[in-house]
C-alpha cells in the first residue's frame, strides 16, 4: 500500500481546519492580552521593558489558553457523548498475531512480571490469549537487574506453564534507549506480528482493552497507532495520590479534547498503545541528529517523532479517550518527577530541529512546539517574573520625569492600574480553572461521584488539589528553567531507572534539591519588600511556595499523610472505589512466591553461587562463539580474582564480563563450591558450608 | 595447601547442600553423593563428576542436547523447576528469528 501521497482519512475530518481554528483561538486572546498588559503596566514607563513585558505575557496567555479550548472542547465532547471516530463491530476476525512488548530499564523485575502475569490471565479470561506473545525486552546493563529478571521471567513461566509464550530478551548494548529497544524487537521478530502493543514497565491493560484494541486496528485499516488513556493507580504517597486523583478526575476530560482537535493527526505516548507493526517498520526507525551536545545525538522523546512519521507515511495516529481499563503509575515523589522531567525536558526541546522538517503534518508540528512549551512556559514565567521586578525597581529607584519632552505645558504625570492588574489576574486564574470546574460538572452529570468519595470528598479533593498545585507550580517552575537552561547550554541528562513505588523524600535530598530555590526567594522577596512593599504581595505565592519547598516536598513523598488521606476518602479514585479485577489478579500475581533459593544473595552472586539460577542463566546464554586469545586469558584472570577475592573485588563491568561468558559463569560456579572456608565464605553463606572445620585465612588477610 | 575442600566428610556435605539447593529428593541426592564421590579425593573432583553424572542423565532424556554446559544447565533446571528435562530442551526461549531492517533507518527526517 503506498500511503506517502495521501494522508489517509484523518484529513476528511478536517484536522486541518480544526488546527486552523484552535491557532486562532490562542493566538487572538494572546494579542488582546499582550495589548491589555500593556495598558495595565505603569506608563510613562520603560518602553522596551514594558514591550518584553507585554510579549512574554501574551505567549503565556496564549499557552494557557490552549488548555482552556482543549478542555472545553472535551467538555462538549463528553456532554453530548460524540461516537468515537474509530468503530468495530465486536466480531472481528482473530487471526492477527500480536505481540505485546514491555522494554525494561534496571526496574525491579517482580513487579514487572506480576503485570505480565495478570495481563495474561486477564486475556485469558477474555478469550483472547491465543492472539497475543509477551516480550519482555531488557535494555539492563547492570549484572544485578540481569539476573534477577531472568530469575523473575523464570518464575512467570513456571506459574502460567511452559506453554505460555512469555519471551525474555536482553540487548547487550542499548543503543537508543528505549526506542531502540523496540527497534530491536521489529527487526528480529516484527514480521511475525501484524501489531504490537507497546507498554512502559508499570503499564497495565485489561484483556477486553487489549482485544477492543486489536479490534479497533483490524476494522480501520488506515490506522497505524491508537493511544489508550492509561489511568494512575497505586500511589501511596500524599503526592502520588494528589497526582493520581487529578489524572483521572481532569485527564478524561483533556483526553477527549486531545481527541476532538487532533483527530487522526493525535498524540503518541510511548506506551499503553497499539501500533501496526508493518508501517512502523518501515517508516519509524529514527535516525541519530547530528552535532554534539543536547541537540545532537539519540532522540531522547521518540514517542512524538515517531508518532509524526507514521502521519507523514499517511498513516492515523489517534488518541482513544473512551477505551477504560488501561493503567500505569506516576512518580512517587516531586523530585522523582523532577528527575523524569529533566529527561523529557531535553527530548522535548531537542524537537526544535524537527519543527520545520520535511512533511510533518501541522498538528504534529504543533505538538512538538506543545512539548517544547511544556518546558520553555517555565523559563517564560520566570522571566516574566524578572522583567517585572526590574520594572518596579526603575519605578521606585528612577524618579519619574514629569516632562519628558520639551515644550510642553502640563506635567505628564505616572499612570498605573493596580485594578486593572488585578483584574487580569483573577482572569488568568479563572482560565486555570475552568477545566476544574467542567470536571467536576461532568462527574455529577456522569453520575460518577461515588466514585471519587461522594460530592463533599469530591470537592475537597479538588480545593485540597489547586492549593497543592499552586504551591507546587512554582517550585516546578523553578526546575524547569534550570534544565532548560542547561539543556540550552548543551549540558545532556543521563539516562537512568524510573522510580516506582513508594519512596521517601529524606530532608538532605530536599535541602540539596530545593535549597538553592529557598534561597533565591528569601534573597528576591526580601529586596522586593524593601523597595516596593506593594509589589511583594503580588510576589508571595511564587516566593512563599519557594520557601516551603523543602518541608513540601519531604512531607507529600511520606505514605503516612497518603494512607491517612486514603483513610478519610480524599483523593479517591474510581480504581480505588471499585477496584478492576485486573488489579485484583495483579496483587495476587505479586504476592506468588518466587522460585526458590538457596541464598540471601540477589543478582550477580546468586548467578554464580545459586545452582538453580546458574543454570537458568546458563541456559538462557548463546553458545559461546570463538574468542580472541586476549578474551579468552582476561576471562581466566577474573575468574581467579572471583576465586582468590571474592566478588568485592570485582567491578561491575567485570561482573558484566562473567555473567555474559557462558563457559565462565559456570566454571566459576563449579570452583566456588569446591571452594574450602574461609574463601567459600566470599560466596556460600554459612548454612551452606556449616560443616566445614576452620582453616587458616587466606595468605592476603594475614598479610592484612 | 589445595583450596578445596579435602576432607571425605566435608565434600560428601558440600554435595548434599548443593544437591538440595536444586530440590533434589533425599535419594537421589544421596545416589549422586555415593557416585560423585569416589575416589574423588578434592571437592572439585567431585562436583566435576557430579556435573557429568547430571549430564550422562539429561543425554538418556534429551539426546538432543550435545553441548556439556547446556546439558548441565538443563540438567539442574529441571531438578530446580521440578520440570521434564526433555521438555525443558524443546522449549524456545524467544520466537524463531525473522530478521527485518528498519527500512527508515538510513533517512532523516
Amino acid at each position: 500500500m503506498t500511503r506517502e501521497t495521501s494522508r489517509g482519512p484523518a484529513s476528511r475530518y478536517g484536522g486541518l481546519w480544526r488546527g486552523l481554528l484552535l491557532t486562532m483561538l490562542v493566538l487572538v486572546p494572546a494579542v488582546v492580552a499582550s495589548q491589555f498588559m500593556l495598558a495595565v503596566l505603569p506608563h510613562p514607563g520603560y518602553g522596551d521593558l514594558n514591550d518584553a513585558l507585554a510579549a512574554v505575557f501574551g505567549v503565556l496567555f496564549g499557552w494557557i489558553s490552549i488548555g482552556l479550548w482543549i478542555s472545553l472542547a472535551g467538555a462538549l465532547s463528553l456532554l453530548f457523548r460524540t461516537r468515537s471516530r474509530l468503530q468495530a463491530p465486536a466480531a472481528t476476525s482473530r487471526e492477527a498475531r500480536v505481540a505485546l512488548v514491555v522494554p525494561v530499564f534496571r526496574e525491579d523485575p517482580q513487579p514487572v512480571c506480576a503485570r505480565l502475569e495478570s495481563m495474561y490471565r486477564s486475556l485469558e479470561a477474555a478469550g483472547r490469549l491465543a492472539q497475543f506473545d509477551f516480550f519482555l525486552l531488557s535494555d539492563s546493563n547492570d549484572a544485578d537487574a540481569w539476573v534477577e529478571e531472568e530469575v523473575a521471567w523464570a518464575g512467570l513461566r513456571a506459574r502460567l506453564g511452559g506453554a505460555a509464550r512469555i519471551y525474555y530478551r536482553r540487548r547487550r548494548i542499548n543503543i537508543k534507549r528505549k526506542s531502540g529497544n523496540i527497534a530491536d524487537f521489529c527487526r528480529r521478530w516484527g514480521l511475525q506480528y501484524r501489531y504490537m502493543v507497546v507498554l512502559d514497565a508499570d503499564s497495565l491493560m485489561t484483556g477486553e482493552v487489549l482485544g477492543r484494541l486489536v479490534d479497533l486496528m483490524e476494522h480501520n485499516p488506515s490506522v497505524g497507532l491508537i493511544q489508550t488513556l492509561p489511568a494512575a493507580i497505586h500511589q501511596n504517597t500524599l503526592f502520588g495520590r494528589v497526582q493520581q486523583f487529578a489524572s483521572r478526575l481532569y485527564g478524561p476530560l483533556f483526553a477527549a479534547g486531545l481527541n476532538f482537535w487532533h483527530m487522526g493527526e493525535g498524540h503518541y505516548w510511548g506506551h499503553n498503545a497499539i501500533i501496526r507493526v508493518a508501517p512502523f517498520v518501515r517508516y519509524c526507525a529514527l535516525p541519530r541528529l547530528p552535532g554534539n551536545g543536547a541537540f545532537g545525538g539519540e532522540i531522547m522523546s521518540h514517542d512524538f517523532v515517531e508518532a509524526a512519521l507514521l502521519r507523514r507515511a499517511g498513516w492515523e495516529v489517534w488518541l482513544e479517550p473512551s477505551l477504560e481499563g488501561s493503567y500505569e503509575e506516576t512518580p512517587p515523589t516531586l523530585l522523582d518527577e523532577l528527575k523524569r522531567d529533566r529527561r523529557w525536558a531535553q527530548g522535548n526541546i531537542q524537537h526544535m530541529r524537527l519543527i520545520f522538517a520535511r512533511g510533518f503534518v501541522p498538528l504534529h508540528r504543533a505538538v512538538f512546539v506543545n512539548g517544547i512549551m511544556s518546558y520553555g512556559s517555565s523559563l517564560l514565567w520566570l522571566t516574566f517574573l524578572l522583567l517585572s521586578t526590574a520594572e518596579v525597581v526603575l519605578h521606585v529607584l528612577v524618579p519619574p520625569s514629569y516632562f519628558p519632552a520639551t515644550r510642553v505645558l502640563f506635567p505628564v504625570w505616572p499612570v498605573w492600574h493596580p485594578q486593572w492588574a488585578a483584574m487580569l489576574l483573577w482572569f488568568t486564574l479563572a482560565i486555570l480553572f475552568v477545566p476544574k470546574f467542567l470536571s467536576i460538572g461532568l462527574t455529577l452529570l456522569g453520575r460518577r461521584v461515588r466514585d471519587f468519595g461522594g460530592f463533599a470528598r469530591l470537592l475537597a479533593g479538588v480545593v485540597s488539589e489547586s492549593v497543592l498545585s499552586s504551591l507546587l507550580a512554582p517550585v516546578r517552575m523553578l526546575f524547569h528553567t534550570v534544565f532548560v537552561v542547561s539543556v540550552l547550554l548543551g549540558r545532556k541528562t543521563q539516562w537512568g531507572p524510573q522510580a516506582r513505588g513508594d519512596a521517601t523524600t529524606r530532608w538532605r535530598e530536599a535541602l540539596r534539591y530545593h535549597g538553592p530555590g529557598t534561597m533565591l526567594a528569601i534573597a528576591w522577596g526580601a529586596l522586593v519588600y524593601v523597595l516596593s512593599p506593594n509589589y511583594f504581595w503580588w510576589l508571595l505565592p511564587i516566593m512563599g511556595a519557594w520557601v516551603l519547598a523543602i518541608p513540601l516536598s519531604v512531607w507529600l513523598s511520606r505514605v503516612g499523610p497518603g494512607r491517612a488521606a486514603r483513610a478519610v476518602g480524599l483523593f479517591v479514585t474510581p480504581e480505588e472505589s471499585h477496584p478492576p479485577p485486573l488489579l485484583r489478579l495483579y496483587q495476587e500475581a505479586l504476592a506468588a512466591p518466587g522460585l526458590p533459593r538457596c541464598t540471601r544473595a540477589r543478582g550477580f552472586v546468586a548467578a554464580v553461587v545459586d545452582p538453580g539460577v546458574n543454570a537458568l542463566h546458563c541456559a538462557l546464554l548463546p553458545l559461546p562463539g570463538a574468542s580472541h586469545e586476549g578474551t579468552a586469558l582476561s576471562r581466566q584472570r577474573l575468574i581467579l580474582t572471583a576465586i582468590k577475592d571474592g566478588p568485592g573485588a570485582l567491578t561491575p563491568s567485570e561482573r558484566l564480563q562473567i555473567l555474559s561468558d557462558r563457559d565462565s559463569v559456570a566454571g566459576l560456579h563449579w570452583r566456588v563450591w569446591a571452594l574450602r572456608v574461609p574463601r567459600a565464605r566470599y560466596w556460600l553463606e554459612e548454612h551452606l558450608t556449616r560443616s566445614d572445620k576452620p582453616s587458616p585465612p587466606p595468605r592476603a588477610e594475614v598479610r592484612r | 595447601m589445595p583450596l578445596d575442600v579435602a576432607e571425605p566428610a566435608e565434600i560428601r556435605e558440600r554435595l548434599r547442600a548443593y544437591l538440595a539447593a536444586l530440590g533434589a529428593d533425599e535419594g537421589l541426592s544421596e545416589h549422586y553423593i555415593k557416585e560423585a564421590c569416589e575416589g574423588a579425593s578434592l571437592a572439585g573432583a567431585a562436583f566435576a563428576r557430579l556435573r557429568d553424572l547430571l549430564v550422562a542423565d539429561l543425554a538418556k532424556s534429551a539426546p538432543g542436547v550435545s553441548d556439556d554446559v547446556e546439558s548441565a544447565a538443563l540438567a539442574r533446571l529441571a531438578l530446580w523447576l521440578s520440570a521434564d528435562a526433555a521438555t525443558l530442551a524443546t522449549l524456545p526461549l524467544t520466537p524463531p528469528l525473522t530478521r527485518q531492517s528498519m527500512a527508515s533507518e538510513r533517512t532523516r527526517p
